[in-house]
């Protein structure tokens, strides 16, 4: 995704050195990727695109404030990173609206608040419960393969690239180990 | 696995998860990892659909386009409002189309797009199946606007509905949006019939919140004239904000469109508009115009009534049609039970009466049993119950007295003595419903009919007679009670049982009128005579003692009446005939001596009891039960557990609001005992906005010369009292006082209170000759009827010894105060915080005066 311009771990140094231009950077390249990736993890009600869009950012720029404390070394790690932050603020959100939605549930049975995100929708909680078990199972590297692969859509040589791997058949086998793996614990 | 097997399965999982194959060809005993696999596949899939999606361009042909805004491709206009139009937009991330409202451009103050946006972000956590589902709202290329969803279908019309069952279905649905807005301090603003569509699927969505979104002050007047005025509450023309009430009113008036045609007020422009609701010039609904259900029609009304504080909010709106639209069911029910009720009655009729003839009575038995073992088979199944006498849970037995009594006219005019004992049959039911003045009807009919028929002696008259006395009694008219009961004794002669009921209720009456002597010279030679429970022919004996026990209550005598109670307990024990039902009541009535003695704890106890018993006899879906529960709460109350009392209070409101009803007296006596527990609990707030809604509704359901309507009025009264806001105390005791004389009588332990709250308020107005004026009239009624030691006398006591002490009266207030402390330490003792507060004020008194 970025392979263009300066890597990832560039860029993310010389925002740990405090460089506006590396940070302005950054927030181009990964927060249109990281909206998409949001607004199929969030519920129906709670996917208004300029609230998203803020949430994403916020936890961006506070990966960014917290780089001291953490040190990716390519992109792909970085990314599960984002990853984790946002799931958790996602959560968050969704449990903040599910308290509230429930006022509503006790006065009338027919009001329903929608909880599912697109992706639940798509392919059933139940299964997508299971595959962040097992994801959170796995070891780190083959976690980051499944994540890019699997929820970004990143191709063989992006991936290749964002995690440091020599060629893009490596990141193919390496990516196709770890799905098995996955597979084998959901 | 084999090191082929390895190198496989290295590529195969990516391919599978890529979609590069199916691996159906993959063996048995890997076909489980496959199928992970292919789950995995399918979450690939979706993040690929959601990623693809989002990209603007993707999904649409850009011809179709008008103009992008933000993420959305805008293809058409499908409307216009008075604060913006509307398109057709595709929307890429939900990947369908949905409705685009933009605010137009003269619309675009700061401020305006600002709230307009928190507002709309405000409507996107509204989720409920009647609103219009918003999705977002934002500002692109200068121009505010919301996404929502599109809707498939029309504005909702006239014709459309003419049912019940339709404009029940459509008010339910907007009652339930109404709700989920209001709930999250949100209006909509604009309810009308082309704010409201329905789908295609028949689903009602309220939309539009075009009104509400500009229900900020600065855009309040903007916001008028360009609504809807016909649909605009009154008060919105008296400069007041929009507010859930007007929308209330506003689907009233819709409502009263759709079923009546007409607006609430006949007007052709806003000067007319104006001029109507200053004058009150309303067109209700009459009760069964349309040939709508009453309560329907009522509710319409009470929605669009001039005052908002009068109407309904929109749970309570869900609520009342939860209610009418049950109406039907329970309708079937009450037919049913009452049909076996009546054949019940006549069966008992027709084998206790000697005096009809057998073979006929016999044959008409034989047929009525198998109608009615068809009625219980047809209950049995609709009911899912075993008993065809348990099944009066949730049955209305007013509605089955009221058909028995058309059966009874249709029926029976030929054969007048046992019309005669169906109607006392009837009478005696309707007395048991305390609806007495209906039993009167019936009784004096039968009265009619046995004193053309049998002769003045005969015991099935006295008996007609004996029951037109309880009813008299039960309508507090004492007088006539009493001269029936009177000339039932003259004329009982050897009649014992009916001699001794007839001296049994004549004690009823004294004891009401305050002659608790002539009560106990009654009741005592007839307790004394304290038959054998186990061969006792009648209950006379456990009736006395319940009139006895009553007596000694009245009288504060709260020993005598414990030791009465428990008599009565221990004898209807032992009586074979007794009803769980009295024996219940029975403990009750302990349960509150013992209370009113203190002894709280031990009153727990027995409460508890009854309320088991309550369960097993009632079952907990029946208001029997929740009587029984609220009855429980007051002990709790007493003990000092008032949080625990409040909670069961609540759920007694709510169990009563769905059981019983949401305006039955019942429910209205709960809600008023709980907003006084609010009170008691500091919250009075709460408690104050509880007593005024209840009294609203006890005034629309019951008539405002009603026992509950003043109770609560009085109960406000004394809050406000208390809350030291005492003109508007006297403001309502001087109105509540004058429909309480009128109605109870000058000298009605209510009217009395009612006054009592008056005198207070006036005293802390410092009207203190006009407050002590009062309290000198009223001190001496109550303690004659009703002795210095009850709770209301010793309650109007301390106010006038209160009132003297504001006035600085001191000598009067030394007297007064030393009698109250005799009175309370005969009842309360010594040690309750009141007496020992008022033997401090008299100490005080005494060192200041020297004395």
């Amino acid at each position: 995704m970025t392979e263009n311009h300066e890597s990832t771990a560039t860029l993310l140094a010389r925002v740990r050195r405090g460089d506006e231009g590396a940070r302005d950077h950054l927030c181009a390249v990964y927060l249109p990727l990281l909206q998409k990736w949001a607004h199929g993890r969030l519920p129906e009600y709670a996917r208004d695109l300029a609230e998203t869009d803020d949430m994403v950012q916020a936890s961006l720029l506070k990966a960014l404030d917290k780089l001291d404390s953490f040190s990716p070394m390519h992109e792909g790690a970085f990314l599960a990173y984002l990853r984790k932050i946002l799931l958790n603020k996602i959560r968050d959100e969704i449990r903040r609206f599910s308290l509230h939605g429930n006022q509503y549930q006790s006065i009338s049975d027919s009001v329903t608040v929608q909880n599912e995100s697109a992706l639940d929708q798509a392919v059933g909680a139940e299964i997508i419960d299971k595959y962040e078990q097992a994801l959170l199972k796995m070891n780190e590297q083959a976690r980051e393969a499944v994540i890019l692969r699997v929820e970004f859509g990143f191709s063989y040589p992006e991936i290749a690239t964002a995690m440091n791997f020599a060629t893009a058949n490596t990141a193919r086998m390496k990516v196709s180990r770890a799905l098995q793996n996955l597979a084998e614990m959901m | 696995m084999t090191g082929d097997e390895k190198n496989k399965w290295d590529r195969l999982a990516s391919d599978i998860v890529d979609g590069h194959t199916t691996a159906d060809e993959i063996s048995d005993e890997r076909i489980e990892l496959v199928d992970k696999l292919k789950q995995i596949a399918s979450i690939a899939n979706a993040f690929k659909t959601q990623n693809q999606g989002h990209q603007v361009g993707v999904q649409t042909e850009p011809k179709s386009i008008l103009f992008t805004w933000g993420h959305l491709q805008v293809k058409e206009k499908v409307g216009e409002g008075s604060y913006g139009e509307v398109f057709r937009a595709y929307d890429a991330v939900l990947d369908r189309d949905v409705a685009l409202k933009l605010l137009k451009h003269d619309k675009l103050a700061p401020y305006q797009s600002r709230a307009f946006l928190q507002e709309a972000r405000h409507l996107g956590k509204v989720r409920n199946r009647h609103v219009l589902a918003v999705h977002g709202a934002s500002v692109n290329d200068g121009r505010a606007g919301l996404w929502s969803d599109l809707i498939e279908g029309h504005t909702i019309k006239t014709k459309q509905f003419t049912h019940t069952d339709d404009l029940l279905h459509l008010l339910k649905s907007i009652s339930h949006a109404l709700v989920a807005i209001h709930e999250i301090g949100l209006i909509h603003g604009d309810i009308k019939p082309n704010n409201v569509m329905q789908d295609a699927k028949g689903r009602i969505i309220l939309m539009d919140f075009g009104a509400g979104l500009q229900s900020q002050p600065e855009q309040k007047s903007s916001g008028f004239l360009k609504g809807t005025p016909l649909f605009m509450a009154p008060e919105l023309f008296n400069d007041q904000p929009l507010s859930a009430a007007s929308d209330v009113y506003a689907l009233g008036t819709m409502m009263l469109v759709l079923m009546a045609d007409r607006y609430p007020i006949d007007a052709s422009n806003l000067a007319d508009i104006k001029y109507a609701h200053k004058n009150h010039q309303q067109h209700l609904l009459k009760p069964s115009e349309h040939g709508h259900p009453k309560a329907l029609n009522s509710l319409v009304n009470q929605m669009i009534d001039t005052n908002p504080n009068k109407r309904p909010t929109a749970v309570e709106i869900s609520e009342q049609i939860d209610w009418i639209s049950n109406a039907p069911q329970r309708r079937q029910k009450n037919m049913a039970l009452a049909v076996i009720f009546s054949l019940l009655i006549l069966g008992i009729t027709f084998t206790s009466l000697g005096f009809y003839r057998a073979d006929k009575a016999q044959k008409l038995i034989a047929t009525e049993k198998q109608k009615t073992d068809a009625v219980n088979e047809f209950l049995g199944n609709m009911l899912n119950l075993t008993s065809a006498l348990g099944r009066g849970r949730d049955a209305k037995v007013v509605d089955m007295l009221a058909i028995a009594e058309n059966q009874v006219n249709e029926q029976y005019t030929d054969h007048p003595l046992a019309k005669a004992a169906i109607l006392d049959a009837l009478g005696s039911s309707y007395n048991s419903l305390e609806m007495s003045e209906k039993s009167l009807e019936q009784l004096n009919e039968s009265h009619l009919i046995k004193s053309q028929l049998l002769n003045e002696n005969h015991p099935e008259l006295l008996e007609t007679q004996l029951m037109l006395a309880l009813s008299h009694h039960k309508l507090r008219d004492f007088d006539q009670s009493t001269q029936l009961n009177r000339q039932v004794i003259e004329r009982a002669g050897s009649h014992r049982k009916i001699n001794e009921l007839a001296n049994i209720r004549l004690a009823g009456n004294h004891n009401e009128m305050g002659q608790y002597d002539d009560a106990l010279q009654l009741l005592l030679p007839i307790i004394e005579l304290n038959p054998d429970p186990y061969t006792a022919t009648n209950n006379n004996h456990f009736l006395a003692l319940m009139v006895l026990t009553n007596v000694y209550t009245k009288q504060s005598n709260y020993s005598a009446a414990e030791h009465t109670a428990k008599q009565m307990i221990a004898w209807l024990n032992d009586y074979p005939d007794a009803l769980l039902l009295n024996i219940n009541i029975a403990n009750t009535w302990l349960a509150e001596i013992l209370s009113k003695q203190g002894r709280n704890q031990e009153a727990e106890v027995i409460s508890k009891q009854a309320l088991a018993v309550s369960e097993k006899i009632y079952g907990k879906q029946n208001h029997g039960f929740i009587i029984s529960l609220v009855n429980h709460s007051a002990i709790l109350y007493e003990l000092g557990r008032s949080e625990e009392a409040n909670t069961i209070q609540q759920e007694s409101l709510v169990l009563a609001k769905s059981i019983i009803g949401p305006n039955d007296i019942i429910t209205l006596t709960i809600a008023s005992n709980l907003a006084n527990s609010h009170v008691s609990l500091g919250q009075f707030d709460a408690g104050e906005q509880l007593m005024r809604d209840t009294l609203i509704k006890a005034k629309q359901s019951l008539g405002e010369n009603e026992i509950l309507t003043f109770q609560l009025e009085y109960n406000l009264a004394e809050l406000l009292n208390n809350l030291g806001r005492p003109d508007e105390a006297e403001e309502l005791a001087r109105v509540t006082n004058q429909k309480m004389a009128a109605t109870l009588g000058e000298t009605h332990l209510y009217t009395l209170l009612s006054n009592d709250n008056l005198a207070v308020s006036l005293s802390q107005q410092k009207q203190f000759a006009a407050a002590i004026e009062i309290h000198q009239y009223l001190l001496p009624i109550i303690q004659k009827h009703h002795t210095p030691l009850s709770p209301y006398a010793i309650l109007a006591h301390q106010h006038y010894v209160d009132t003297l002490l504001s006035a600085a009266q001191t000598n009067i207030a030394k007297q007064e105060l030393e009698s109250l402390i005799k009175y309370q330490t005969e009842t309360l003792g010594a040690d309750h915080n009141d007496t020992r507060q008022n033997i401090n004020v008299l100490k005080k008194l005494s060192l200041n005066t020297g004395n």
